[in-house]
């Protein structure tokens, strides 16, 4: 097939602005964001609330149109689509949110739940058959054996399995593609990662591709280990890369900021003390967004051509960009490693 | 008098504790039965002390907290147990008493604290109404208090002091918050999830101011969470629960590098990092059990790789080595590293 199957041109998403009276600023969720994802690929999307990553994430499946720009789908521009190519195209792109439980209408059995998408999209040719496709999408899911969960209402489940049962939703009308907006936030701590581990073999599996939006960088490195990683600060996509390089040798000062801030689960590196490499603490109002670069108001590097222009997302290095005027200044910066002695 | 939680070969336990719960029991009575949220649980926290308290949602540490205040929510109830504070019982003292005790020997900041501003009063309002609620002082003086603590936290009195809360980030409420629990100069503080709903930033900003306040004050903490590198961050010890039990407590390098229970060991080793090898991570299988049915034995049975038979069947007592206890009946083969 060749080319992207998901391509983001120059998207701009605007909320408000232009009031009826008067001329008012409109909150820029999502500025000049610029990606191709192939085939199989696993993205992680990261920022702190506010940074427009749910709103980028509603632009990948069609429920939010962008203000500006486009968002192709294998090459064609989702809001330009004729008939068939629309269900293609919300056939293949699937969407998994936060809340289970509110993703799951609670008065219908789980079996209800599943069957729906697959007689609406002609899946299921009887009741029957669409009993049989539902408990192949629970195996699949590790929800064994599936008659104990068939019947029963999503309450009756816990949360994870609840998610589980989301995700086999999304899986049942064949997706290529699943946008996964913090899935594993509401679980519980012990059974995140094996619902990580769960999405990666349907990766691996059946070649899906993945968008996982997330805060928190510690679970985007669990998922996407393979894959890359997209920062993204006020709405602007600030560094694009492969996540273990990314990772290792962050360079926007914000990304590096961030990783200096995330908690580490072992006290020996979690107690050695470190400077955040923060000019200001509090995010600006995203209403009111600085000009050019928007970090630079918390940017301890800063130059006055940060505050003029807006840097573009430069390739630095293969498949690694960033967007900072002071890209080649800054100094680097390294994770703290694990300093014990051995025993 | 209160049995001793540590074994006798501990000999240098010249502090006494701040706190001590002992055996206490909370239950909540719900259409579907009776449902025991904190089951047995003993705990010490000495002076000055950060003391962590982590398990997953629904494994009783919030209730075991708001115990410790006498403020279960309807319909919990305690039903057994004592809860010592300096030497005295907490569940025998009358309203006059617990009125002088919450707040002024113990604070509490609860989960989603920065929601819990009133929000059509100005910050400095509030601060006053809460001393007043508790002692007679004058405003002047309330005021100067509160505007030593802001600084504290980091925070610009003037203009803070003026604000209403919608003014104000959720970071920057949650640190008046932390202000305001000190107004009264508590000895303990405890802390539901401080930083859950905030950015990593912020959260990160909030622990330091922690860490400082505790160190200039001598401020004991309790801190309830579910996220283990929070407790790396900040705690000494740590208590680890399970379906309403404590299954293990320790200090933080023995709990983190040395865990003897299995549960422990899974929270530590499915925790993602940024850090250290990922093949090693593996995830908890199972889910943890509905309170109104708990498995028969040691509670964690079902989900744990050592299981034998005798888990089954008999619940096992914890055991002490020093102050680190542990109720597991394979903590000696899994101490071995078999």
């Amino acid at each position: 097939m060749g080319g992207p199957l998901v391509e983001l041109k120059d998207v701009c998403v605007t909320f408000g602005g232009d009031g009826l009276f008067r001329k008012r600023r409109g909150v820029e969720a999502v500025v000049n964001v610029n990606w191709q994802l192939a085939e199989g690929e696993i993205l992680a999307l990261v920022g702190e609330s506010g940074c427009g990553k749910t709103t980028l994430g509603r632009v990948v499946t069609g429920l939010q149109k962008p203000t500006s720009g486009q968002m192709l789908y294998r090459g064609r521009d989702i809001w330009a689509m004729d008939r068939s190519d629309w269900r293609e195209y919300r056939l293949g792109v699937q969407i998994v949110h936060q809340d289970s439980f509110a993703a799951l209408n609670p008065v219908c059995t789980i079996l209800h739940s599943l069957s729906a998408p697959l007689h609406r999209h002609g899946l299921a040719r009887s009741g029957a058959d669409a009993r049989q496709k539902a408990a192949e999408l629970l195996t699949t899911m590790g929800l064994m054996p599936p008659e104990m969960f068939l019947d029963k209402y999503p309450h009756q489940l816990s949360g994870g399995q609840r998610q589980r049962v989301v995700l086999a939703r999304a899986l049942a009308v064949h997706p290529r593609v699943i946008v996964a907006d913090e899935p594993v936030s509401m679980v519980d701590v012990s059974l995140r990662l094996a619902l990580l581990n769960l999405m990666a073999s349907l990766n691996e599996q059946f070649g899906i591709t993945f968008i996982y939006i997330t805060h928190d960088l510690a679970t985007a490195r669990y998922f996407a280990q393979k894959g890359r990683i997209a920062v993204m600060y006020l709405g602007q996509l600030v560094e694009l890369g492969p996540l273990g390089k990314v990772l290792e040798h962050p360079r926007h000062p914000y990304l590096q900021a961030l990783l200096t801030a995330v908690p580490v689960p072992d006290p020996d590196v979690a107690r050695q003390h470190q400077e955040l490499p923060l000019r200001s603490l509090d995010l600006p109002d995203p209403s009111n967004a600085p000009p050019g670069c928007r970090f630079h108001t918390r940017c301890p590097y800063w130059e006055e051509v940060c505050a003029r222009e807006i840097p573009p997302l430069e390739l630095i290095e293969e498949g690694h960009y960033v967007a900072c005027h002071l890209v080649r200044s800054i100094p680097s910066w390294h994770l703290l490693s694990v300093k014990r002695p051995s025993p | 008098m209160k049995p001793e939680l540590t074994s006798t070969s501990d000999s240098k336990q010249d502090k006494q504790p701040l706190l001590s719960v002992r055996d206490l029991v909370v239950e909540y009575s719900i259409r579907q039965g009776t449902l025991r949220a904190v089951d047995r649980a003993s705990l010490d926290v000495h002076p000055g002390e950060v003391m962590a308290v982590v398990g997953e949602s629904g494994c009783g540490k919030s209730t075991l907290a708001y115990s410790i205040i006498r403020q279960v929510p309807y319909p919990g109830e305690i039903k057994g147990g004592d809860i010592y504070f300096d030497g005295r019982e907490v569940l025998d003292l009358d309203r006059k008493a617990l009125r002088q005790f919450r707040w002024k020997e113990i604070a509490i900041i609860f989960q989603a604290a920065q929601n819990t501003l009133n929000p059509v009063m100005r910050i400095a309002d509030q601060m006053i109404d809460t001393v007043l609620d508790h002692e007679k002082q004058s405003k002047e003086q309330i005021i100067q208090k509160a505007g030593i603590l802001l600084e504290r936290v980091r925070l610009d009195p003037n203009r803070v002091l003026h604000s209403y809360p919608f003014e104000l980030s959720g970071g920057m409420r949650q640190r008046v918050i932390i202000a305001l629990s000190l107004l009264l100069n508590p000895r303990m503080l405890i802390l539901d999830e401080p930083t859950t709903a905030l950015d990593v930033v912020t959260q990160v900003y909030i622990l330091d101011i922690l860490a400082d306040i505790r160190h200039d004050l001598g401020l004991t903490m309790m801190l309830l969470t579910h996220d283990i590198a929070i407790v790396a961050r900040v705690a000494d010890r740590v208590a680890v629960m399970y379906a309403g039990q404590i299954v293990e407590e320790g200090a933080i390098n023995d709990i983190f590098y040395r865990p003897r229970h299995p549960y422990t060991y899974g929270l530590i080793h499915s925790a993602p990092s940024l850090v250290g090898d990922l093949m090693k991570k593996k995830p908890i299988e199972g889910a943890p059990p509905n309170l109104l049915n708990v498995p028969t034995g040691c509670r964690f049975h079902p989900r744990c790789a050592y299981a034998t038979s005798v888990c089954q069947e008999k619940e096992p007592v914890m055991e002490a080595t020093g102050r680190w206890r542990v109720a597991c009946h394979h903590w000696r083969e899994i101490e071995r590293g078999e």
